[in-house]
């Protein structure tokens, strides 16, 4: 058994600091890994190996969230194109089922706060 | 479930405790204690007889032992597996387990809830892992949300099936003397509804209320001589997937 080292949020963190989307990637099934952790999920042995997201994906479910107190804000479901989904929100999007299917791209909320990572946010495919 | 012999094992008694509102200062625990007395009362059984106890519980954090503390029971097997809503269906499967197999002979599983009254100090404990929680989404709801969402998309559900549900709801709570909210309720009033996650606005979602419930179970050969015709277990099943809904 190896000592976990580098904890696998503390290591996604460090790659959004550096202006990096990671994922995971099991070299035994070929299959990409999200949210990150230490064992393949997919029944592999190997380590699951880090890389680097090219940020790029569509939008498999969103739904606009009207908190208790605040503004209505867009939660997503978005499918990157390694093959991996993860929650995140569309930038711009008004969180309605006609949006499912559009093509995003990953951006970078600054962090917020000490220690904080950023946030890795989306906005649509062409968006400035 | 395999293993369950079909009908090996009986629901012999069932019972609601107070439901909808309960008296300031009721606890969980009160609860299934109420309606532990009152399933095993249904059942012709007591207190004493009780050596299998099963209970899942969103505000204790270790039910079956605060549960048996509670009534002075000290079980011989117990079982608080916590799978959400589904825990109670997935216990009788245990307990039926657990009777086939001798290890207890009279089994409860029971439940309270004062989470209606707790609104506002009470907080129901999510695993929101650190990779969704800068998003916020509004849980449970925001994951039925974009599970609704995606299927609107994919066979052209809308918003007006999706009200059928709720109706449909009200409309057996019509029929129930003890439930908890039976005033008229019209598509309209489901559309028009405050949005909580879209596409769910609050009518979509589930009312929030106290109550709590009790379950006797014993093996067949027992089941025969109790007080009520006894439904027996014929079978189960249960299945997992996932817990995030990314």
């Amino acid at each position: 058994m190896n000592k976990i080292e580098r904890s696998p949020l503390q290591a996604w963190q460090d790659h959004l600091r550096a202006g990096e989307l990671a994922y995971q990637f099991s070299p035994d099934t070929g299959r990409a890994v999200f949210y990150p952790r230490v064992v393949c999920p997919h029944g592999g042995n190997a380590p699951l190996e880090w890389r680097v997201s090219a940020g790029r994906g569509s939008v498999y479910s969103i739904s606009r969230v009207h908190p208790v107190k605040g503004d209505p804000y867009p939660v997503a479901l978005i499918d990157l194109d390694e093959g991996f989904r993860m929650m995140s929100t569309v930038e711009g999007a008004r969180g309605e089922p006609d949006e499912i299917g559009r093509r995003v791209r990953v951006t970078f909320r600054p962090a917020e706060g000490e220690g904080a990572a950023p946030v890795p946010v989306f906005v649509w495919e062409g968006a400035q | 479930m395999n293993g369950l012999k079909r009908g090996g094992s009986a629901i012999v008694g069932v019972a609601e405790s107070d439901l909808g509102v309960v008296a300031p200062g009721t606890t969980p625990l009160d609860l299934m204690g109420q309606a532990v007395q009152a399933a095993l009362e249904d059942a012709g059984l007591s207190l004493s007889d009780v050596d299998g106890v099963f209970s899942a519980a969103s505000q204790l954090w270790m039910p079956t032992i605060s549960l048996c503390e509670y009534l002075g029971i000290r079980p011989a097997y117990s079982d608080s597996s916590f799978i959400g809503g589904a825990s109670f269906q997935s216990l009788a499967a245990h307990a039926a387990l657990a009777l086939e197999a001798g290890l207890c002979n009279v089994a409860v599983i029971a439940y309270g809830s004062t989470q209606r009254s707790a609104r506002g100090s009470f907080v129901p404990q999510r695993d929101l892992n650190e990779y969704d929680a800068p998003f916020a989404p509004r849980l449970p709801i925001t994951g039925y949300a974009l599970a609704a969402a995606r299927h609107m998309h994919l066979y052209g559900t809308t918003r007006e099936d999706l009200a059928d549900i709720a109706l449909a709801a009200r409309g057996w709570a019509q029929m129930n003397p003890r439930a908890f909210d039976r005033r008229p309720l019209t598509r309209e009033d489901v559309l028009g509804a405050p949005m909580v996650s879209s596409p769910l606005g609050v009518k979509d979602c589930c009312l929030v209320t106290d109550g709590g419930a009790a379950v006797v179970m014993v093996r067949a050969d027992r089941a025969k001589d109790l007080r009520k015709a006894p439904v027996y277990l014929l079978g189960a099943g249960e299945a997992q997937e996932h817990h995030t809904i990314s």
